[in-house]
């Protein structure tokens, strides 16, 4: 399954991350309140919160080595006269019909 | 890895310099002048910040040096703020329209919400005579009082705690369990 990222989250996280930092340099004193600080505050932490939910580093399984599935050999048929459910040997091949008339090879001795 | 180096120099970069950056208020500029008194203690055009009491009386006087007769004027006191927001004016800091005084003076009654202890304010003015600006002032207030006392800076603090966790659980990858 393909792991994805949760950018509108991290968009939305990162404005409001920005807004409220804002407040703080505002309310603190620490950026005078005509500072433009507190306007590109809130926008570069909305990128980067965009950015974030994109990548989203944490918790990514590893991806499966594709080397292994490639060094196997190509898939082959099952052969119809392989052994097949519980069977444990193959069907003894069709004999040649004995003639009877025929006599036995004669022995060397 | 990398994404994350090039993010925090971007910060740094814009970060630093703006944060570091303090505007270089001229207190007033032209033919004005200006002062303030609250409890006691008075405040002049020529010093570019002050502390004030969170509630009090203002005596203000203001006046132009030059000119004469009836003319049309125009003026504000206001306070900036960033944008895309405006400015806020002042109390009853607006006039306008056709005067013959040069001078003015008043009392003005303010008490300020508590929320409003702790930030740098910069007031601004400007008073015009004919169309034409012919002073502007500036100068950086502050509320006296505690900032720690500030039930909005505590609930921002808060809200901003609980925006860095939701941020922090934005990195981890739909489907993980870690």
């Amino acid at each position: 399954m393909k792991q994805r990222g949760r950018p509108v989250r991290g968009l939305i996280g990162g404005f409001l991350l920005g807004i409220f930092l804002d407040l703080d340099l505002a309310l603190a004193g620490i950026v005078k309140l005509d500072s433009v600080v507190l306007t590109i505050l809130p926008i570069v932490l909305l990128v980067v919160g965009l950015l974030l939910g994109l990548w989203a580093p944490l918790g990514r399984k590893p991806e499966p080595a594709r080397t292994l599935s490639s060094s196997l050999p190509p898939a082959v048929p099952w052969p119809e006269s392989a052994p097949t459910g519980g069977a444990t040997s193959a069907p003894a091949p069709p004999s040649s019909p004995a003639t009877p008339d025929e006599p036995p090879p004669a022995s060397p001795v | 890895m990398r994404l994350i180096r090039i993010l925090v120099a971007a910060a740094i970069i814009v970060a630093v310099p703006a944060l570091s950056a303090t505007a270089a208020h001229a207190t007033i500029k032209g033919p004005c002048r200006a002062s303030g008194t609250i409890n006691g203690a008075t405040y002049t055009a020529t010093q570019p910040s002050a502390v004030i009491p969170r509630t009090g009386d203002v005596k203000w006087k203001g006046s132009v040096s030059t000119g004469s007769g009836k003319r049309n004027i125009e003026g504000k006191v206001y306070l900036k703020l960033p944008p895309p927001f405006g400015k806020i004016v002042i109390g009853n800091g607006s006039w306008n329209g056709p005067s013959s005084s040069y001078s003015n003076s008043g009392t003005y009654h303010y008490d300020l919400p508590s929320v409003l202890v702790g930030p740098k304010f910069t007031l601004f003015g400007h008073h015009s005579e004919r169309g034409n600006v012919v002073c502007t002032g500036s100068i950086d207030l502050r509320i006296a009082g505690s900032r720690l006392k500030n039930p909005a800076l505590i609930a921002s603090i808060v809200l901003t705690i609980l925006a860095l966790v939701n941020l922090s659980l934005v990195i981890r990858a739909k489907g993980s369990r870690a």
